[in-house]
């Protein structure tokens, strides 16, 4: 009772305070006297400010004596001038890239990045927009040590995000994003292996003009504060608020940027459609004969149908028959932004529209955002907030996957003399024309076999905040994801392919609703307090209180009788109905307390609890902690410190976080039914009006408790040469034990597997982040920033008994986790080979597949390397980020299909016949005979047997095993770039424009991947899935160039 | 001020409120999605249309190929088909029929004969054994030695040990026995009806036709092992027949139909037009039925090349080997369904129609075993010494595989007389009746295959490009079950291993 006097006691002196106010003003000038215009004044502990004119003159109203002024400008350290009694307080910053530098870290709380005891980058606003991505996550690429980024091709389809190497088995190992404090969805982004299109991965709702800054937090010891959700790194968004202090004003930015597919295969153009040298006009391979305009009778679809009514045409090489599928796609963006403060209320008011067109026809994003934020001191102690931000984001997208129905299944390798843009693709009555009876045609699938998806998104939060002593203050926090997702497909009467609904030609309607609510309350006490001269003390104690539900529904609809009707009930005959609810909670508690001593050492201790709902009580409730320290040895011995050496700082760190299972994975259920054949067959249940209900083959189990990742991290950061050489190294360990899985087992038993806390995972890893300025004068500076990213997580241990784990993919290839080797190895089919590593032949000269499939591959890189460089002169500044990945490997579909059906320049490298017309056998295999007449004797001399160009690449040659098309995809690439140009002030004195940029960027300008043939590696055929390494027939990488615009008022 | 103690309060009650709401708070966890225990009726549909779906499906597939009865052709990539036609069945490829075989089929049969028991309803047990015996014997048929004894215990064993596909077979007997006694008990509080998609309707109408399934199945598994025990198989079918009930028609076909709606359809139909030009008739069996001007062809396959009437067309069968193609035969309305659009059909220039050619309403139900096969075994049981005129139960077989073709009694009556004679030495005998049981199972999976191995007939030349130039005589365990089982066998050598009935 006596501390709530007290404390309300404190409020009456504090209230009776705020009213004496003063004005202080002053100049701010760097250390030469030059005025610096801009800087933000912020009176310390309050939301009030301002930020200096033209002239480096500031003004802000102070309320006490022992008010400190907080001034920051970009490239300079962070100021705090003690105000006194004075009301003329000229400030003057110093240099530094590094110094005093605060990021965001977990809760929003900003840290002093010298005194953290981990890792965190940040990005600010302008690195995330130097190529205007869709996806923000794409945006991320090459820029922070420790990150792997993974596209999977196209403008708007999932890209992975690996922060320090794989936490988890088969869960998601895709980080937690937050923004402004309040978690939010990124769920999807998977792209199916059968059917449908590739969707995105919901943080493509966010527009980076929005962002003010992105903190990637990794290792426990940055991310325990966020529990269980947080396992795999943390990606902290801050949005852009209107700042107090700063005048109304409007910002507008746009840009134009044309998109292309980044590489397209070398084709040959020297043989025709066909097998064995002749024609085939329904082949779908490349092995005809020679090209030379003699007269072939076209596809059976085309004949008779073509005006001329002639059926025959001169056999043609049609070098762009495969590019001319593809399209110049673009990608345009506006942004309008209000911003200011009035009084004690600052905000931002924003709207922003963004069309990506991909590059192929009916791709196509258009998304709608509008934020607005406020901020407004009610009374000099409570503060209160809201944010909202709506997005409406609707796209067109294509069939993808291994499907007949994906315009790029047998697009790429389309024969050589075959016009298919020449010829048409339906009759007047819509009905596929093809030469190919079995696959959809390109045209026709794109333009009938149709999907489309529309977001409505609501991200808001309300908070207040509360400052119950002047050096601690209460905050809470209620946020909330709201959104609903639409998906609409449809497909053709005859569609060949699974496309959206699997109709088996007779056309589909698929109507999805899904609702995703996600409702995150917390609150935190926050407090900050100089214990002595020598000790600062941080704490801070907090609630979390998590709600999570998401309803999906769909209907999908078989047999059209009208075309192109989308009206799934009277348009189609028979329904399948889906519908599912999911709901998970977490209530947390956590308290985090950082002391400082004399500004060089710091510990910092985080703890926290959850109590999780998706496992039984009693191993529902899990803590976890972490500690970090730093030792600041320039500060600890100043005798060190010198002009050369001005930072040298020591830090690691300790910590262990915990991640609960997937929902409803305590029990065993029995739902609907449905037998499959391995081979797309199916019975769909109700049958004949007979609902039929099975076991399911997964097996929950009661027993589940938390799998635990810890974690350890050392680095150093130093900062030499007037910080014109500044770096960071991280050494880092994970490890996670008692992972989660669903460990499959002998199906005689009933059921396929049981859900176990079972193995275990091991992470080492590298990450750097180096930044040089070899130039900095006053008319310009280069600095480049290296990121450097290595890591390697090795399966420990699976479940007793397991030696491996299937991921995704095929028969052969697939992806697999195997015990005690890295993360997601590649397995398919090698060639058949003696003890000697000899290729065992058939009596014809053949290769021969393994029985059995064997590690063919590691898609994991070795490292990664981010280049970024900045060179700024005047006002102008060139930015170009490099992109280099060396190692990992990949199975390439598009790579054995290219050349077994005779397609790329190199089936064409040796003449395909002799002089006499028969058929040349240009390659031999090297190997022993396993059969036949020569059996045991080496493929050579008097038993040499040679092959034909069709049959060395062909389905009986190098295509026998996947093992063949396996290839490195070491990269090279020119990610980003671009160069602006910021109008001189005094050009805009006399116009209403404050600021005036101009720019143009490309991103993906230039690739070199010197194993890897013909296409970008930068492929996958699995989106953001945990299977990485297998590419097929996915939309392809794409390279966009264009000009942008940025106005302030 | 005023605000400060609103805000004061508003947390206080917030916390409160949310204290007194924590203790249910997390209890979320029960799936509204399914549910925790399913009812007998239901999981005997799901079995019931499993089993028949199964049949027409992956191990179908491969039985057929194996046996010839079908053939493995693809453009473009090298099919699967093409690859298992020469022989290359890896393990990889049968973990999906090994996990449909037991974690669909057999998980839920098995909960129905649990259920049963615990409910009181024999007839239940009765109709959920004999599925499970012919899934067994299957089973044993296709890999020789599998888990039985160990089997379907659920989480309680994850790794059962593998049993003797003879003391499998035995069990299989008995547990046909209890079938029988369980499908005549007085008392049932439920009985199969309308739920069931095999034998659908009324348990009083249904009930015989189990019984006869049941003894019809003992007698398919007798003459299996004829190879191995001849006088003990002679013997056997001759108690057997002395005492049980057998099918009298092709009324009481074992056989599941399948209705006009995608993804409802014969899986044998679905897969054609799911994978085009990849599975054919085999020019074994096409030519078998060619040499004998056979009436069951029109409806059996479309001609090639594609001519009008069916009855003086030429039918044509792929073999293994062949260049890619898809100018042959294809599989008719006696597997796919009746047509709506027979007399739209237009053939290309040379011939070929493609797989969407005829508008099949892929009602054809999957035939598991059939009166015809009943009667063919008899002939061959009598030849070995068992009770009845051998030539009676051909004749039978005959006539009863080409009613449930649809063949017109004439035509029936022309056959027998050119080709109804049972003549010349046992052997002889037994591979005209082979040669005949092999035409009537087109569709049936596993017994091509088995007879085959059995009795060597009908002669078959093997694959060009077969990977061993040797009738397969058994698969090799999936590789799941290597990879998961730790008491799983070896991996086989080969698939030269044979099964117990199947002797040097």
């Amino acid at each position: 009772m006596k501390k709530v006097l007290l404390g309300l006691a404190l409020l009456f002196m504090s209230a009776t305070l705020a009213l004496a106010q003063r004005t202080v003003t002053g100049k701010v000038t760097d250390e030469q006297g030059e005025p610096l215009i801009g800087a933000t004044v912020l009176v310390k502990g309050t939301t009030s400010g301002a930020v200096s004119d033209v002239n480096g003159v500031y003004k802000v109203n102070v309320s006490k004596d022992d008010a400190i002024l907080v001034v920051t400008y970009s490239g300079f350290a962070t100021t705090e001038v003690a105000v006194g009694t004075s009301n003329d307080l000229d400030i003057t910053m110093k240099e530094g890239l590094i110094l005093q530098e605060t990021v965001v870290t977990a809760f929003g709380i900003k840290k002093n990045k010298e005194n953290l005891g981990y890792a965190v980058t940040e990005i600010s606003s302008q690195e995330l927009t130097t190529a205007r991505v869709t996806n923000v996550t794409n945006a991320l690429a090459a820029k922070v040590p420790g990150v792997r980024i993974s596209g999977s091709g196209g403008s708007f389809t999932g890209s992975s995000i690996i922060i320090r190497g794989f936490t988890t088995f088969t869960g998601s190992n895709q980080p937690l994003f937050v923004v402004d404090g309040v978690p939010i969805d990124n769920s999807g982004g998977n792209t199916p292996l059968q059917s449908g299109p590739a969707l995105s991965n919901r943080a493509i709702d966010l527009n980076q003009e929005d962002i003010e800054s992105l903190s990637v937090l990794k290792g426990a010891a940055a991310t325990a504060l966020y529990g269980s959700r947080a396992a795999s790194g943390v990606i902290l968004i801050t949005t852009k608020k209107g700042k107090a202090g700063v005048k109304n004003g409007i910002t507008y930015t746009s840009n134009y940027a044309f998109q292309e597919v980044n590489r397209t295969p070398d084709y040959q153009n020297t043989y025709g459609q066909g097998a064995g040298g002749n024609y085939n006009p329904t082949a779908i391979s490349s092995w005809g004969p020679r090209i030379a305009g003699q007269n072939v009778i076209l596809p059976p679809d085309y004949r008779n149908k073509l005006i001329s009514q002639n059926d025959s045409v001169a056999l043609t090489a049609y070098p762009d028959n495969v590019t001319d599928i593809f399209q110049r796609g673009s990608n345009m963006q506006h942004n309008l932004a209000f911003q200011g403060s009035k009084d004690a209320t600052n905000y931002r008011l924003s709207l922003g529209y963004l069309d990506d067109q991909g590059v192929l026809d009916n791709n196509r994003l258009q998304r709608y955002n509008l934020g607005f934020n406020a901020t407004s001191a009610i009374t000099s102690k409570l503060t209160a907030g809201i944010s909202v931000n709506y997005s409406h984001n609707k796209s067109a997208r294509t069939q993808q996957g291994n499907q007949l129905s994906n315009p790029l299944f047998r697009a790429w390798f389309l024969p050589r003399s075959l016009d298919l843009s020449g010829l048409p693709y339906k009759t007047a009555t819509g009905t596929q024309l093809n030469y190919d009876p079995v696959v959809d045609n390109p045209y026709w699938t794109i333009e009938q076999n149709l999907f489309d998806d529309l977001t409505n998104r609501i991200l808001g939060n309300f908070n207040l905040r509360y400052q119950l002593l002047d050096w601690l203050n209460v905050n809470y926090t209620l946020g909330i994801d709201n959104y609903s997702f639409i998906r609409r497909g449809y497909d053709q009467i005859g569609a060949r392919g699974g496309a959206n609904t699997s109709a088996n030609q007779s056309g589909g309607i698929l109507e999805g609703r899904d609702l995703s609510r996600l409702l995150n309350s917390n609150l935190t006490l926050v407090g900050n307090r100089q214990i002595g001269k020598d000790l600062d003390l941080t704490f801070v104690l907090g609630h979390e209180v998590v709600d999570d539900i998401s309803t999906s529904s769909q209907v999908i609809g078989r047999g059209i009788t009208v075309r192109d009707f989308r009206d799934l009930d009277a348009n189609t005959t028979t329904y399948v109905p889906g519908f599912g609810i999911s709901q998970g909670r977490i209530i947390g508690a956590f308290a985090n307390v950082t002391t400082v001593y004399r500004n060089f050492a710091t510990i910092d201790l985080a703890v926290r609890n959850d109590w999780n709902s998706t496992l039984r009580k009693g191993n529902n409730s899990y803590l976890y902690y972490s500690v970090a320290g730093t030792l600041n040895l320039t500060e600890a011995f100043p005798s060190i410190k010198s002009d050369w050496l001005s930072l040298a700082k020591i830090r690691g760190n300790y910590g262990r976080t915990g991640k609960a299972s997937e929902r409803y994975a305590t029990d065993s259920y029995f739902g609907t039914a449905a037998p499959a054949d391995g081979f797309g067959p199916t019975i769909q249940f109700p049958f004949n009006n007979l609902p039929g209900f099975t076991l399911f083959n997964g097996a929950g189990n009661p027993a589940l408790e938390p799998e635990f990742t810890t974690s350890a991290e050392v680095g150093l950061d130093v900062s030499v040469w007037k910080d014109r050489l500044s770096f960071e190294i991280t050494r880092y360990q994970t490890n996670s034990t008692g992972v989660i899985l669903s460990v499959p087992n002998s199906s005689a038993a009933g059921i396929s597997s049981v859900v176990l806390n079972a193995g275990s995972l091991k992470t080492n890893g590298w990450e750097a982040g180096v930044t040089i300025t070899p130039i900095k004068t006053k008319s310009g500076s280069w600095s480049t920033t290296f990121n450097f990213t290595q890591f390697k997580s090795v399966v420990e241990d699976l479940a007793p008994g397991v030696q491996n784990i299937f991921l995704g993919g095929f028969v052969t290839p697939n992806v697999r986790l195997v015990e005690g080797d890295e993360y997601g190895q590649l397995y398919g089919n090698q060639y058949k080979r003696d003890a000697n590593g000899n290729l065992l032949l058939t009596a014809a000269g053949l290769p021969q597949p393994s029985a059995n499939v064997a590690k063919i591959g590691n898609p994991n890189p070795n490292w990664s390397l981010g280049v970024n460089n900045t060179i700024n002169y005047k006002a102008i500044t060139l930015s170009v980020l490099l992109d280099i990945r060396k190692g990992g490997s990949q199975y390439s579909r598009n790579l054995a299909d290219l050349h077994r059906n005779g397609a790329v320049a190199e089936t064409a490298e040796f003449n395909r016949f002799n002089d006499d017309g028969t058929v040349a056998t240009p390659y031999k295999f090297e190997g022993i005979f396993e059969a036949g007449a020569n059996a045991g004797q080496v493929n050579g001399g008097d038993v040499e047997k040679r092959v034909t160009t069709e049959q060395y690449w062909g389905n009986g040659g190098r295509h026998v095993a996947a093992e063949g098309f396996i290839y490195d995809i070491s990269w090279f690439r020119v990610r980003e770039a671009s160069l602006s140009y910021n109008l001189p002030r005094k050009w805009l004195d006399k116009s209403p424009f404050g600021a005036l940029e101009v720019a143009i960027f490309g991103r993906n300008l230039f690739l070199n991947a010197p194993n890897y043939p013909h296409l970008d590696p930068e492929q996958n055929a699995l989106g953001i899935n945990n299977a990485q390494g297998l590419e097929f027939n996915a939309l392809p990488q794409q390279r966009s160039y264009g000009a942008s615009l940025r106005v302030t008022l | 001020m005023q605000l400060n103690k609103f805000f004061k309060y508003s947390v206080l009650v917030m916390g409160v409120s949310l204290l007194a709401s924590c203790k249910d708070f997390l209890d979320v966890n029960v799936s509204p999605n399914s549910v925790l225990d399913a009812p007998i009726e239901q999981l005997l549909t799901s079995s019931t249309v499993s089993v028949g779906f199964f049949a027409g499906s992956d191990l179908h597939r491969f039985s057929a190929l194996l046996a010839q009865q079908f053939s493995g052709q693809g453009q473009g990539a090298t099919t699967q088909n093409q690859e298992y036609e020469r022989y290359n069945i890896q393990g990889s490829d049968l973990n999906n029929v090994w996990n449909l075989m037991y974690s669909t089929i057999l998980s839920d049969l098995e909960l129905v004969i649990q259920k049963a028991a615990a409910e009181n309803s024999p007839h239940y047990a009765g109709v959920a054994k004999i599925l499970k015996a012919y899934t067994f014997q299957l089973i044993v048929d296709a890999w020789g030695k599998a888990p039985y004894t160990q089997a379907l215990l659920f989480t309680a064993n994850t790794s059962p040990a593998f049993d003797d596909g003879e003391a499998i077979y035995g069990a299989l007997e008995r547990l046909l026995n209890e079938a029988i006694v369980d499908l005549n008990a007085a008392t049932s509080v439920k009985s199969p009806g309308t739920n069931s998609t095999i034998f659908t309707g009324a348990y009083a109408a249904s009930k015989p036709r189990w019984e006869k399934l049941a003894n019809t199945l003992k007698l398919r598994m007798l003459i299996h092992q004829s190879k191995k025990d001849r006088a003990g198989t002679v013997q056997k079918i001759s108690a057997l027949v002395g005492s049980g009930v057998f099918m009298e028609s092709n009324a009481d076909n074992f056989q599941m139909g399948f209705i006009n709606e995608a993804r409802r359809q014969n899986p044998m139909h679905q897969f054609e037009l799911d994978r085009a030009n990849q599975f054919f008739p085999n020019a074994t069996l096409v030519d078998l039925m060619n040499v004998r001007n056979d009436p069951r062809r029109t409806r059996y396959f479309t001609p090639f090349p594609f001519t009008r009437p069916f009855e003086t067309a030429t039918f044509t069968g792929a073999k293994s080997g062949d260049a890619p193609s898809f100018k042959y035969s294809r599989m008719h309305t006696f597997l796919r369904g009746d047509t709506t659009n027979a007399n739209a059909v237009v053939p290309a220039a040379d011939g070929s129609i493609t797989n969407t050619a005829y508008t099949y309403n892929g009602t054809a139900p999957v035939r598991m075993l059939t009166f015809a096969e009943y009667n063919f075994i008899r002939a061959e049981a009598a030849v070995y010494g068992a009770p009845g005129d051998a030539e009676v139960f051909f004749q039978a077989g005959i006539r009863a595989s080409m009613a449930a073709t649809g063949v017109p009694t004439a035509q029936i009556d022309a056959y027998i007389t050119s080709n109804g004679a049972l003549a010349g030495t046992d052997d002889e005998k037994v591979r005209a009746i082979i040669e005949e049981k092999f035409i009537a199972n087109y569709g049936v999976i596993m017994e091509g295959w088995n007879d085959l191995r059995r009795t060597g007939y009908p002669a078959i030349t093997i694959p060009s490009n077969a990977l061993v130039a040797e009738l397969p005589r058994s698969l090799y365990y999936p590789q799941s079950e290597i990879d998961l089982n730790a008491n799983a066998p070896a991996q086989k050598g080969g698939l030269n291993e044979r099964v117990f009935w199947d002797v040097q």
